[in-house]
C-alpha cells in the first residue's frame, strides 16, 4: 500500500521525469541522474520512483564481512519473491551510491552476482522491486583498502 | 576491440547459468570529469532479450556477471553485448553447454 510520503515522492519523481528534455526511451535505458546521484535516497528515487523500501528478510545479500580490496567486492543477491522486476545495488558511502541494476527478463532467476568497488567501509544495500513494491536488505562490509582509485 | 567478452554458459536441470567476464577499465571520473565505463549489458538469444543490466563506474574493472535463466537452453547461442558511456561497444557469443 502506498503511504502518503511514498506517493508524494513518486509523484514528484514522475513529474521531474516528465520535464526532462530527452524523449522517453525504452524502460531499461541508462538513468544518468540515478547513477550520478550523490546520496542513497536520491539514487533510489531517481531509479525506482521512491526511496521507501520495506526491510525484508526474503532477500539474501551475500558479500564478504571484510573486503581487503575495495576495488573488487563480489556481491550476490537472491530472492524467492514473486513478480521480481528489478534488483538494484547501492554502496551507501560511495561518491555515487548506485552501482548496478538488473532488469528481470522472462525466465530469469532472481539470483545474480557481480563485483563492485567500495571506497570505504559502508552499508551495502540491495533493493528488490517486486509486484510494484520496493523491498530491501543491507549488510555492512568493512573495507581495508578503498577501491575507487581506478 | 576484439575479445572483450568471455562467456561460459551451462544448462543443468532446465536452468542455464551464465558467467560473463567483460574486458573494460571501468575508469572512475577524476576532478569532476566523467569516467569511462560500461553502462549497459544485454544478453540475447536470437531476438529475445534474456538479460539486461545497467551499471555505473562502481562496477569493478573487467566486470563479472553471473545470472541464471530458464529462457536459455543447451545448444542456444547466447550473445552478450556491452555499451559504454563513450558510445563504444562490443559483443561476444557462446554456445550453451
Amino acid at each position: 500500500m502506498l503511504n502518503r510520503r511514498s506517493f508524494l515522492m513518486r509523484t514528484i519523481a514522475v513529474s521531474a521525469g516528465a520535464l526532462l528534455l530527452q524523449p522517453l526511451r525504452a524502460m531499461a535505458a541508462w538513468n544518468e541522474k540515478a547513477f550520478k546521484a550523490t546520496d542513497l535516497n536520491s539514487a533510489m528515487t531517481e531509479l525506482l520512483g521512491g526511496a521507501d523500501a520495506e526491510a525484508s528478510d526474503a532477500i539474501q545479500l551475500s558479500a564478504p564481512d571484510i573486503a581487503e580490496n575495495g576495488a573488487v567486492v563480489q556481491v550476490s543477491v537472491a530472492t524467492d519473491m514473486a513478480d521480481v522486476e528489478s534488483i538494484s545495488l547501492y554502496v551507501e558511502k560511495n561518491p555515487s551510491p548506485l552501482a548496478a541494476q538488473f532488469n528481470m527478463s522472462e525466465g530469469m532467476s532472481a539470483d545474480v552476482t557481480t563485483r563492485i568497488k567500495m571506497r570505504s567501509t559502508s552499508n551495502l544495500i540491495a533493493v528488490v522491486k517486486a509486484g510494484g513494491k520496493l523491498y530491501s536488505t543491507q549488510k555492512e562490509v568493512k573495507v581495508t583498502i578503498g577501491g575507487c582509485g581506478g | 576491440m576484439a575479445n572483450t567478452v568471455r562467456i561460459r554458459a551451462k544448462e543443468a536441470g532446465g536452468v542455464t547459468e551464465i558467467k560473463a567476464l567483460l574486458k573494460h577499465d571501468m575508469a572512475v571520473g577524476q576532478d569532476g570529469k566523467d569516467g569511462h565505463y560500461i553502462t549497459e549489458v544485454t544478453g540475447q538469444v536470437g531476438d529475445k532479450v534474456v538479460f539486461n543490466m545497467l551499471m555505473g563506474s562502481a562496477v569493478s574493472k573487467d566486470p563479472y556477471i553471473n545470472f541464471k535463466t530458464s529462457a536459455v537452453k543447451k545448444g542456444d547461442e547466447i550473445v552478450i553485448k556491452w555499451v559504454d558511456n563513450k558510445g563504444e561497444s562490443d559483443e561476444g557469443s557462446a554456445k550453451v553447454k
